[in-house]
This record gives structure tokens, C-alpha cells and sequence, in this order.
């Protein structure tokens, strides 16, 4: 009997898995940490540029929206794009990104805000390629301020730095303001941004 | 096998050259290129659009030249020298003439618009002071976007690739004045809408050459003629010129055309004479007309349904049953699929036929509603709504379009905005000015969301299809028919009957719609040279019964004019310099005693365009008084 006893013990222990269960619940540990974006790096092409490739520096405002409701979140404005379309956004410490879904909108310098889709950020150093969807940054918003559609105003605004190399009005970025800027403007005449 | 490997080739060189030829040119053109000093000479400036597939929304241009040998004259009341505008793009810009940097530049551009054929971009009217060469130089080098160009509407690019400079050579010689004294009109403009019951009229004299002999001045307003001892009639003189200011004492009426004729010599008494024809109108329209659709976009229509009938798998459902030869399989597959094309064009032609007896059935109805619809398909847009705005930005109603696109507010006098939301369309915001209590119901183009570079290759392509199909037409229906007959005679199958019989459908089809169709325009004809009369004339056409005015024409660069009138009796009115109306051939029976001159006689039974080309005799002397058309 002294020799069953062992064994009885451990069908017993099989049969009664609960006592197990009640073992590993009082193992499980939770932990919770505060994940700190240090840096944000997403590429953006605005459109028709002259030459076509490697020119589309900007001068970017970069916000993450609601995915739901569109509500700007975050906004960073003033972002440098190298001509590669590549911009990086520094993020203070004490500027906290929950990591989560976010729209992402874009806008040019004298160019029109565009939504994307919604991104996760849940890394320090997340990178967000935003041409993989196809869609360019619309220009012609010239006039300030910014009314975020292309109105008379705007041709009024570039007409008068015709022949001139305005940065704002040199929609093409060929170094001359001349009537391929104004036909992108022409294109998108009465257009409003997201 | 052979022919078909050949015929082939040539349609898909023809679509690949259609596909790929960019071609855009400035030229700079003129009558003459030996010039005597001290005499004004013009120069056009010529936008050449040479493919029917290219088209513009923007160009600049600019021109070399050297201010020593060329003095430009100023063609602007506007403030510094500046070139004359054409008619290539709504709006104009940067208009320079720059003495120091020796360049005139010039900008064109049209708003939600394109132009793909050869227009006037501006001209230049010069006079050199010493004799030799004048250079005028199209500053152009090949891929340079700093230069000269041409945008493409598709993508903004330069599609200018070549120019056609200009060298005078100026010789000392009497300055030869043949010409009467320049008229410029500088309010309002021809064509222009104005909203101004009391719109006065200013025009500007300018000769250079000899003085304007103010006192054979004739103002014709409407028919009505005033002269420069008029009441309504005043002057200012600056330096060589006349600005002319024409008050009226009555108010035009609204829904007007006012015509404007001058007349006027110069001391030498070399003649000369303009006219614009502006409206009276209730509300402004000038916002929307940026926005009317082109014309081409409403024959391609023809391409989408086309596209839309590939679509349906029409040619892809036919159950071929197999030929024995091969090579009569492909062609007999290849030719159906043109054969098909044909048929749908011809259906438009029957489309058409039926359309214009509607037209003649029906009677003129007020329309009670607007359109909400797609600019690049113009098929109406269904569940947009539009918002009607106050002054003040409040909202007043809010609709949604029915299916087919159409809305329509009752509103007050007074100003409003109407904003149109579409998720797949841009959204836009119109004013609308209400002078009476009415109905808001303009037609809106709406642009989609997707407009991009591949919509822009995918209109590419259609219009490439529509130039082809309409150069190739003829020629593909006679070789379809031959194809059709030897397929038919090395396969006397049930689908080769099908498709011979199509092709003697089609041709029964097109010698039915040229009897029936009616024609577009009439012609002014020299009853000595039996050649049409390329020169500007005024036509008129009154009402038999109450001699009232039913509407003025001037006839286009080739004598053509129509009239789209009622059925009825007219009487037509032609005057045009050089030529004698009524012309003797004309049967005494059809003339008709008028105050001044003999008017013809016009019948029209049920077709609402009468068929038949004016006749005109020559005048023997050169400087023979233009009739007056009132």
C-alpha cells in the first residue's frame, strides 16, 4: 500500500486539475510600460515635380488623426522633406504617442492636406512610407493664409511671382514660376483638401 | 496572311504613333517680311496643337528681339507696353515687354478647362525706325522648363517642341497707310455678360499714321445709329488716339444681345470698322461659364459608350463557330470587333436623327431643375447633396439629387453659395447671384476624387481611340466589307452571313443618315469664282411678319454662318465688304424691298435651319462701302 501511495497522489494531482490551474494563476505577472516614440519617419511624394524623381523636397505639416472621427490628435508642423520625400519628426519626451491606430494626414507647402490610411505606431522609431498608397500631395493652396483648397486667390497669389523663383509659388519646383505652375493650379482648380 | 500581317502593321503604327506623338509648336507669323520703316507691322503669335490628342490648360511664351531695331506699340490701357492677347486661354498674365532684358513674355492660362487645336495666343504689332534685319526669336531649347512652354493639361509637363521664328527685312520706302485706324474695345468686351442695364460703351481710335477723321465716325447700337454730335456720345483725345464713351439714354432690356458696331476713316479716308456683341443678363454667369464643359469632352462621349459596350462582353460573348482557315478566323474576329465599333457609331447616328426629330416635335420647355454631374463623363451624379447658402453663410435647404442627377431650389432675389458634397467628388462651392425670384438650378460639373495621372492616361487612350476610329472609319468598313466577302466565300458559315449582312446594314444605315442629316452651317458664296467668301460679314435674319430682328451673325474665317430659327418666312440681310447683296442671280420672286437695300427671302417648312448658300456678286472697286446691314 505504502508503494501505491505515490502513485495514488499523482492521479489524484491529474484528476484535479483545478489545483493546477489555481498553481499557474498565482505565477502570472503583469507588467505594464510606457512605450516613449523617440522618432517619427515617413516618406510623401508631392505631385508632378520637374525633374519627376528626387525633387520633392517640401516644407510638411505631419498630424495624426482619430481613425475614426478624423480629429487631428497630434499635429507637427514645419517638418523638412529631403528630396528623397523623406521627413523626420523629433518627438519631445514628454510628448506621449499611445501606441495605437492613427490617421495620417499631410500637407505641403502651398499644397493641399491629404489623408492616408491608418498606421499603428507602437515602436520608438516608427516609419511610415506613405507612397505605398499611390496618392501625392495636391499643390496650389498658394495664398496665405492657407485656405486648404485652390481658389482665385491662389492664381491671383501665383500670377503675380510669374517668371519669378517664389519657393511658394514654383508648384513643379523647376526654379521658375511659368504656366506649368499654373497649369497644376489650373488641374486643380476649386479643389479642397482633406 | 500577308495582306493581313500588312494591314495590321499599319493600324498599329497609326495607333502607336497616335499614342505617342507630342507635339506642340509657337509660331510667329506674318503677311509680309519685307517691311518699310516707320510703318506698324503685326505679327500673330500661333499656338499649334498638332495632335488632336494633346491638350493645353497653360502656355508662356518668350521672345527675343532687339528694342534698337523694334519699337513695340502698346496694345492695353493697362499701365506699360504690352502685346495683344489671343483667344487660346480664358486668362492672360505677366504681359511684359521688357526694354532692358530686350524680351516680351506672355501667359496663358484656362481654369477646369483644355484646348487641343490651333488658336491665337497674341500678336505683336511693332515698327522699326532703321532699315536692315528684325529679329523676333522664340526663346525655346529643347527639355529646358526656364524657357518657352506649353503644359499639358494630363500632367503639367512642357510639350513644346518646336518653334517658327520671324526675320523682317526693312527698307526705306513710303510708309504705305491702306489701313483705317485701330478700333479696341475697352468696355465691355465681345461676348462679355453684364448685369448693367445702363452699360456704357468705350472704345479707343489709334492710327499712327495719318489722323483720325473723327466726324465719319458711326456708333450702330442695336440697329440704332449715332454719330460723335450724339448726346449719348462722348471723347477724350490722348495724344494720337480717340477714347470714346457711348452712354445710353435708354436702358437695354435684360435677356438683350446688344451689337455693336463702328465705322470710321482716316483723314486719307482708309476705312475700317469692329463689332462685339455683349448681353444683358440676370445673373451672373461668369463663374460658371470658367467651368462649362469643352466641347470635346461632349464627343467623347461616343468613346465611353463604345467602352461601355466592350465592357458588356458583347464581342467576347459571340459564339464563333471554328473556320477552317486560320487566317480568315483572325481577320473575320479582328474586323467583327471594328465592324462592331461601326455599328455603335452608326447608332449614334440614328440616335442623333431621333434626337433632332425631338427637337423639332417639341416646343421650348423652362427648365425647373438643375444638374449635378461628372466633368470628365458628364453622366449626371446621383445622391449628391447640395446645400444652399445666404449671404450670411446660413443654411437655408439642403437636398439630395434624385438619380439622375437633378436638384433645384426656390429662392428670392438676392445672393447666395450653393455647395455640392459627393464622397467621390471633389467638393464644391458655386455663388449664385438672384436678381429675381426664381429657381437656382444651374448645371454643375464636378470633378472626381480620383483625378489623377491614370484617369489622365486613361482619357489619353480613349481620345487616341476616337482619332483613330474617325480617320480610319471609311477605309475599316471597306476592308471589313472585303474581308467580310472572303470569308465568306472560303466559309459560307452562318457567322460570315451575319457579319456580311451587318456590313450592308451599316452601309444602309450611313447613306440614310447623310440623306437625313441636315446641314450645320451655310456658306457665303462669290457667285463669280463659285469659291465661299473668306471674309468676316454680318448676316442678319428678320421676321417676315413684324420685321423684327431674329438674330445678327458674323460669318467665321471660312463664310460659314447658321441660323437656328423656327419654321417660318424670313427675310436675310448680308453685308460684307467687296461684295454686292442681293446677288443678281438671285430669282426676283425671292426679293424683298427693304427700307435701304433688297432683303431674300428665306422659307423654312419643317427643318429648323434653312439649307442653301448666299450668293454674293463682287464689287468691282476695292474701297466699295461696305452695305449697312440696317
Amino acid at each position: 500500500m505504502k508503494k501505491l501511495l505515490p502513485l495514488i497522489l499523482i492521479i489524484i494531482i491529474f484528476l484535479n486539475p483545478s489545483n493546477i490551474l489555481a498553481q499557474s494563476a498565482s505565477d502570472t505577472v503583469n507588467i505594464y510600460a510606457v512605450l516613449n516614440v523617440i522618432e517619427i519617419t515617413f516618406r510623401v511624394y508631392p505631385e508632378k515635380r520637374i525633374p519627376a524623381t528626387n525633387n520633392w523636397d517640401t516644407i510638411a505639416d505631419f498630424e495624426l488623426r482619430d481613425c475614426a472621427t478624423n480629429a487631428t490628435i497630434k499635429s507637427y508642423t514645419n517638418i523638412t522633406v529631403n528630396p528623397s520625400g523623406i521627413g523626420t519628426i523629433p518627438i519631445a519626451p514628454n510628448d506621449i504617442i499611445d501606441p495605437d491606430n492613427y490617421r495620417i494626414a499631410v500637407t505641403g507647402y502651398s499644397h493641399l492636406t491629404r489623408n492616408f490610411n491608418c498606421y499603428t505606431i507602437n515602436s520608438t522609431y516608427p516609419n511610415i512610407d506613405l507612397i505605398v498608397e499611390n496618392k501625392y500631395l495636391l499643390a496650389g493652396d498658394t495664398a496665405f493664409p492657407r485656405d486648404n483648397a485652390v481658389t482665385l486667390s491662389d492664381l491671383n497669389e501665383t500670377v503675380s511671382n510669374l517668371y519669378l523663383a517664389d519657393y511658394g509659388s514654383d508648384l513643379n519646383q523647376d526654379g521658375e514660376v511659368n504656366s506649368l505652375d499654373l497649369s497644376i493650379l489650373s488641374f486643380n482648380y476649386s479643389s479642397i483638401g482633406d | 496572311m500577308k495582306k493581313f500581317l500588312i494591314i495590321t502593321t499599319i493600324f498599329l503604327s497609326i495607333c502607336l504613333n497616335s499614342l505617342l506623338s507630342k507635339a506642340a509648336e509657337f509660331e510667329l507669323a506674318s503677311p509680309n517680311l519685307t517691311i518699310a520703316k516707320n510703318c506698324p507691322t503685326k505679327i500673330d503669335i500661333n499656338l499649334r496643337l498638332s495632335s488632336a490628342t494633346e491638350y493645353s490648360n497653360a502656355a508662356d511664351i518668350e521672345i527675343l528681339y532687339e528694342p534698337t531695331k523694334a519699337t513695340i506699340i502698346d496694345e492695353s490701357p493697362a499701365a506699360g507696353t504690352q502685346i495683344g492677347t489671343g483667344n487660346a486661354y480664358q486668362r492672360f498674365y505677366g504681359n511684359t515687354v521688357n526694354l532692358a532684358q530686350k524680351t516680351i513674355k506672355l501667359t496663358g492660362v484656362t481654369l477646369l478647362d483644355t484646348i487641343n487645336s490651333d488658336k491665337l495666343f497674341g500678336f505683336i504689332r511693332f515698327e522699326s525706325a532703321q532699315e536692315g534685319e528684325v529679329d523676333f526669336t522664340i526663346y525655346y531649347v529643347a527639355n529646358d522648363t526656364h524657357d518657352s512652354n506649353i503644359a499639358s493639361w494630363f500632367d503639367s509637363t512642357d510639350i513644346l517642341d518646336s518653334v517658327q521664328n520671324i526675320k523682317f527685312n526693312v527698307i526705306d520706302a513710303a510708309c504705305n497707310d491702306n489701313e483705317g485706324p485701330l478700333i479696341i474695345f475697352l468696355e465691355p468686351q465681345d461676348q462679355d455678360q453684364t448685369t448693367n442695364t445702363k452699360q456704357p460703351i468705350t472704345f479707343k481710335l489709334i492710327d499712327t499714321l495719318s489722323d483720325i477723321d473723327i466726324n465719319t465716325l458711326e456708333l450702330w447700337i442695336n440697329g440704332v445709329l449715332y454719330d460723335i454730335n450724339s448726346p449719348e456720345v462722348d471723347y477724350e483725345i490722348i495724344g494720337d488716339q480717340y477714347v470714346i464713351t457711348f452712354t445710353p439714354s435708354t436702358d437695354f432690356q435684360v435677356g438683350d444681345s446688344v451689337e455693336v458696331l463702328v465705322k470710321v476713316s482716316d483723314v486719307l479716308g482708309n476705312k475700317s470698322e469692329g463689332s462685339i456683341i455683349f448681353f444683358v443678363v440676370e445673373e451672373i454667369e461668369d463663374i460658371i461659364e470658367d467651368e462649362e464643359l469643352p466641347i470635346t469632352v461632349v464627343i467623347e462621349q461616343t468613346v465611353d459608350q463604345i467602352r461601355d459596350f466592350l465592357e458588356k462582353d458583347v464581342i467576347v460573348g459571340m459564339n464563333l463557330p471554328t473556320l477552317t482557315s486560320t487566317a480568315t478566323a483572325i481577320t473575320v474576329i479582328a474586323f467583327t470587333g471594328i465592324s462592331l465599333l461601326n455599328i455603335l457609331n452608326q447608332l449614334r447616328s440614328i440616335r442623333l436623327i431621333f434626337t433632332i426629330i425631338g427637337l423639332l416635335l417639341s416646343r421650348k420647355k423652362r427648365k425647373l431643375w438643375g444638374l449635378v454631374y461628372e466633368f470628365a463623363t458628364l453622366k449626371p451624379i446621383p445622391f449628391t447633396i447640395v446645400r444652399l447658402y445666404d449671404a450670411k453663410g446660413k443654411v437655408l435647404h439642403q437636398t439630395v439629387t434624385d438619380l439622375k442627377g437633378r436638384y433645384g431650389f426656390p429662392v428670392l432675389k438676392g445672393k447666395y453659395e450653393l455647395e455640392i458634397l459627393h464622397n467621390d467628388y471633389k467638393t464644391r462651392k458655386i455663388p449664385a447671384i438672384i436678381q429675381k425670384e426664381g429657381l437656382i438650378n444651374l448645371d454643375i460639373p464636378m470633378l472626381a476624387k480620383k483625378k489623377t495621372k491614370e484617369l489622365a492616361i486613361h482619357y489619353r487612350i480613349f481620345r487616341s481611340l476616337k482619332d483613330i476610329i474617325r480617320k480610319l472609319r471609311t477605309p475599316i468598313v471597306i476592308l471589313g466589307f472585303l474581308f467580310s466577302l472572303v470569308a465568306l466565300w472560303l466559309q459560307f458559315s452562318i457567322i460570315n452571313i451575319i457579319i456580311f449582312l451587318a456590313y450592308i446594314l451599316i452601309l444602309v444605315i450611313r447613306i440614310i443618315y447623310i440623306i437625313m442629316q441636315p446641314r450645320e452651317l451655310n456658306k457665303l458664296i462669290n457667285s463669280k469664282t463659285v469659291q465661299a467668301i473668306r471674309k468676316r460679314a454680318i448676316i442678319k435674319i428678320f421676321n417676315r411678319k413684324n420685321w423684327q430682328l431674329i438674330e445678327t451673325q458674323i460669318s467665321n474665317e471660312q463664310g460659314k454662318f447658321g441660323f437656328s430659327i423656327e419654321p417660318g418666312s424670313y427675310a436675310l440681310l448680308v453685308a460684307a465688304k467687296g461684295y454686292q447683296f442681293p446677288s443678281k442671280h438671285v430669282t426676283k420672286n425671292r426679293l424683298i424691298r427693304g427700307k435701304l437695300q433688297s432683303l431674300i427671302e428665306i422659307n423654312t417648312k419643317r427643318q429648323k435651319r434653312f439649307d442653301e448658300d448666299i450668293l454674293l456678286d463682287p464689287t468691282k472697286t476695292k474701297d466699295e462701302k461696305m452695305a449697312s446691314p440696317f
